[in-house]
């Protein structure tokens, strides 16, 4: 089953990513900010991550960027999570090697549609 | 917020349930001589809605045979089809067969495949025979809606490197209507500099689709400043303006037995509720200031008010409750993956499923469930080969059952296999530096050290339950509901973990003490007696604890006029003690006094100030004055701390 790590700082946030992608058969495994998703990205080849933008310690724009010169991780889907009204992160996410975003909020319905897209 | 995904399912098993009975009614009733429109119409629906919920929640087996059904009874609904004889016969058979598959997913068990197959191959029989369902929709207004678009999309070099994959896209196009794809290969280089990380290829897509442009650009959306993309047009003549598609009215909706109510909605009621029953005990207190007799019309008249808000409250209340089978039909398909990916046999049986728990309380206990299920599976029960040399069978049992006991709901996951070796787990402890070198425990306390964090005796971490998550999440999880885990086990016979969680969290029974100057609640469930110490019973032992002698044994004492400085300390004797329970083990709280028993509304401390060890929330009193509401779980491991500083003065660092 593809693996899917999830970053936020948000526990909530992580609970419902979580609960909705293992539903779905996902391997889910969960960071708190972009310095713990470094380290498990180091250890674990992940299918895809979703990351939020603000955190602690290390943001989510920061990550992407040494997710992608991690190596294994140059084609990785990564996903953010912004808000709409974030537009410039949104840019700014793609620059930095994003693949996607998805809005919050969002229904898990709509997670799920998002991931499998990237998963395809 | 917390999300399940699981409270959409139970709203489907609830929708699906009675939408299969009101088909099931209709089909019964149904004379072809006399053809109801409305009963046509009342079986179409719920075939439909059926079919929608179940492809939404990946029921395919549902989704497959409704659609079936959908396709014959679209016919019937236009006059195609007579709906008689053997279609009635194959309808009422499919509602059996539909509510099977669907008790299967929703509580697991073995629905009959076979006559899903049987059902099938006759319906397909007679779908056959009816009009071609291509030709229907090809008179369809849709059809002529449609538009044609070209679009170029040229992507930027590094697009993949960003874990776009163009294809992607192009895949979405054709998905959108009827698509020819043209490949361009001239940005296509030498071989030599042919780089396999790069995206040198570009498109055109002719697409005729009902979509309109944004719909297009938004699947672009991610890589707008990534790609090169045009959107055209393509046949820019005027066409006629697009009919409006009748939009077909739906008569009055079925009359249902449940309806579906916002749960914040319910927690308003019961937060009102909780108002009348402060309102309740002020109007109480003032009836006895005026020395209101036992028998004057008022007091009677309170009286009847309360029975009426008891009952009141407990409506409410159970209007959060739902059954814990929500929480365990997930379990046997869980059982059947993991047991087939490691090489197990294993039986799941599932009993006191009807329990029911308050709703909140019921998602948040079911990821711990689940984890300890899979625990059971992965670290519990041993492969067939070793449960044969042990001499059990080979196939293994795991047991998950819930009742009630007192006013906590109790559940239990219990196997069959190797059990845990006490001394092993303290020997492991005693690597990780969690216990002394020199320190031995207790078995029960020797049992418990599989709760302390990043704890494992897994030889191999396996990828079921070795992910780092251990069963110190599950237990923190637990306690924040205010429940309890406790660990049973023995070697070679099995292990048995029992949840315990109250039913609801806004209303418990409390005891009003005096302690020391504040105004506490011990809730009634958590206590055992109250006793006017005795100090032939009192001891004092090393380290300043006090225990105190009660039925037959010893308990420690917990002062919290001395721990949390509630004005002067007090000798034991001038005290009451009230005797609590924490899991199995039982320490008594000194007290100044015992005040009134009363229902109590708990009011987070967390959402108004912030949340603080040894306390549940707080609650109104009936004089409007202010009661702390003492979480006897947490006090307990107060004293439980103090021990464990006791046994290893060396590791108190932390």
């Amino acid at each position: 089953m593809p693996s899917i790590l999830a970053v936020d700082d948000s526990a909530s946030l992580r609970e419902m990513v979580r609960f909705t992608l293992s539903e779905a058969g996902f391997d889910v495994l969960e960071a708190e900010d972009g310095v713990q998703a470094l380290e498990v990205a180091r250890k674990t080849l992940v299918d895809a991550v979703i990351a939020d933008v603000h955190m602690p310690n290390m943001d989510g724009i920061e990550l992407i960027k040494h997710l992608r010169a991690l190596s294994g991780y140059k084609f990785v889907p990564i996903l953010m999570l912004t808000t709409d009204a974030d537009s410039n992160l949104k840019k700014e996410a793609a620059a930095s090697g994003a693949t996607g975003w998805l809005v919050k909020p969002f229904s898990p319905d709509r997670l799920l549609a998002t991931v499998q897209r990237v998963l395809e | 917020m917390s999300f399940d995904l699981a409270r959409f399912h139970a709203a489907f098993f609830a929708e699906s349930a009675e939408q299969l009975d009101a088909m099931e009614a209709e089909l019964v009733r149904w004379n072809p001589d006399e053809p109801s429109r409305e009963a046509i119409n009342t079986i179409f629906r719920a075939a439909h809605s059926v079919k929608g919920g179940s492809a939404t929640f990946g029921f395919a087996d549902v989704a497959g045979l409704t659609h079936l059904l959908e396709t014959l009874l679209h016919e019937v609904r236009s006059d195609r089809r007579a709906l008689a004889g053997t279609l009635v016969d194959l309808l009422l058979q499919s509602v059996d067969c539909l509510r099977d598959l669907l008790s299967g997913h929703q509580q697991g068990g073995d629905p009959d495949l076979a006559r899903l197959a049987h059902l099938t191959g006759e319906l397909e029989k007679l779908a056959g025979t009816g009009p071609e369902p291509a030709a229907v929709a090809a008179e369809t207004p849709a059809a002529i809606r449609q538009r044609r678009w070209r679009i170029a999309f040229r992507p930027s070099l590094a697009m993949m490197q960003r874990g776009n994959d163009p294809f992607r896209f192009l895949r979405e196009l054709c998905e959108l209507g009827t698509a020819s794809v043209e490949t361009h290969l001239g940005r296509l280089p030498e071989l030599a500099d042919l780089d396999p990380e790069s995206c040198f290829l570009d498109w055109t897509v002719n697409l005729a689709t009902e979509a309109g442009e944004a719909e297009i650009r938004e699947i672009f959306e991610w890589v707008e400043q990534d790609c090169e993309l045009e959107i055209e047009d393509a046949d820019a003549q005027a066409r006629k303006p697009a009919v409006a598609a009748a939009i077909e009215q739906d008569p009055a909706g079925l009359a249902t037995s449940s309806i579906r109510v916002d749960v914040d909605k319910i927690d308003q009621l019961i937060n009102r509720v909780g108002e009348l029953v402060v309102t309740e005990s002020r109007l109480r207190q003032l009836l006895a200031e005026a020395e209101e007799s036992e028998f004057s019309p008022r007091r009677q008249a309170l009286e009847a008010l309360s029975t009426n808000i008891r009952d009141l409250q407990e409506s409410a209340l159970q209007m959060r409750m739902i059954p814990l089978s929500f929480a365990f039909h997930r379990l046997p398909r869980l059982i059947r993956d993991l047991a087939a990916e490691l090489g197990k046999e294993v039986t799941l049986e599932i009993s006191g499923e009807q329990t029911e728990l308050d709703k909140g309380l019921l998602e948040t206990i079911t990821d711990p469930l689940i984890h300890l299920v899979r625990n059971a599976v992965d670290h519990g029960i041993e492969s067939p080969e070793r449960r044969l040399a042990a001499g059990k069978p080979a196939r293994a049992r795991v047991s998950v059952s819930s009742y009630y006991r007192g006013g906590v709901v109790v559940i239990e996951v219990r196997d069959d296999g190797r059990g845990l070796d006490p001394v092993r787990l303290l020997e492991r402890a005693r690597e990780t530096g969690e216990v002394g070198p020199e320190d031995s425990l207790p078995e029960a306390d020797a049992l418990n050290l599989i709760f302390s964090p990043g704890f494992s005796t897994a030889e191999a971490v396996t990828d079921i339950s070795g992910r780092g998550v251990g069963l110190d999440v599950v237990r923190r999880n637990i306690q924040r509901l205010g429940g309890r885990v406790a660990i049973d086990s023995e070697v070679g016979t099995g292990t048995c973990f029992s949840i315990e969680v109250p039913m609801t969290l806004s209303i418990i029974d409390g005891q009003l003490v005096r302690i020391g100057d504040g105004l506490f609640v011990i809730p009634v469930l958590s206590i055992i007696e109250s006793v006017q110490p005795d100090p032939a019973n009192v001891e004092t032992v090393a380290g300043g604890r006090t225990l105190y002698r009660f039925r037959g044994g010893v308990v420690p004492l917990l002062d919290l006029r001395e721990t949390w400085d509630l004005g002067t300390a007090r000798e034991l004797e001038e005290s009451m003690i009230v005797i609590v329970e924490r899991g199995r083990q039982y320490f008594g709280l000194c007290i100044d006094e015992l005040l009134d028993h009363q229902s109590v509304v708990i009011k987070s401390l967390e959402e108004n100030f912030r949340r603080v060890s040894g306390l549940a929330g707080a609650t109104v009193l009936g004089d409007g004055s202010v009661a702390l509401v003492l979480d006897v779980g947490s006090l307990g491991g107060m004293l439980g701390d103090r021990r464990q500083r006791q046994r290893q003065p060396a590791a108190a660092a932390d």
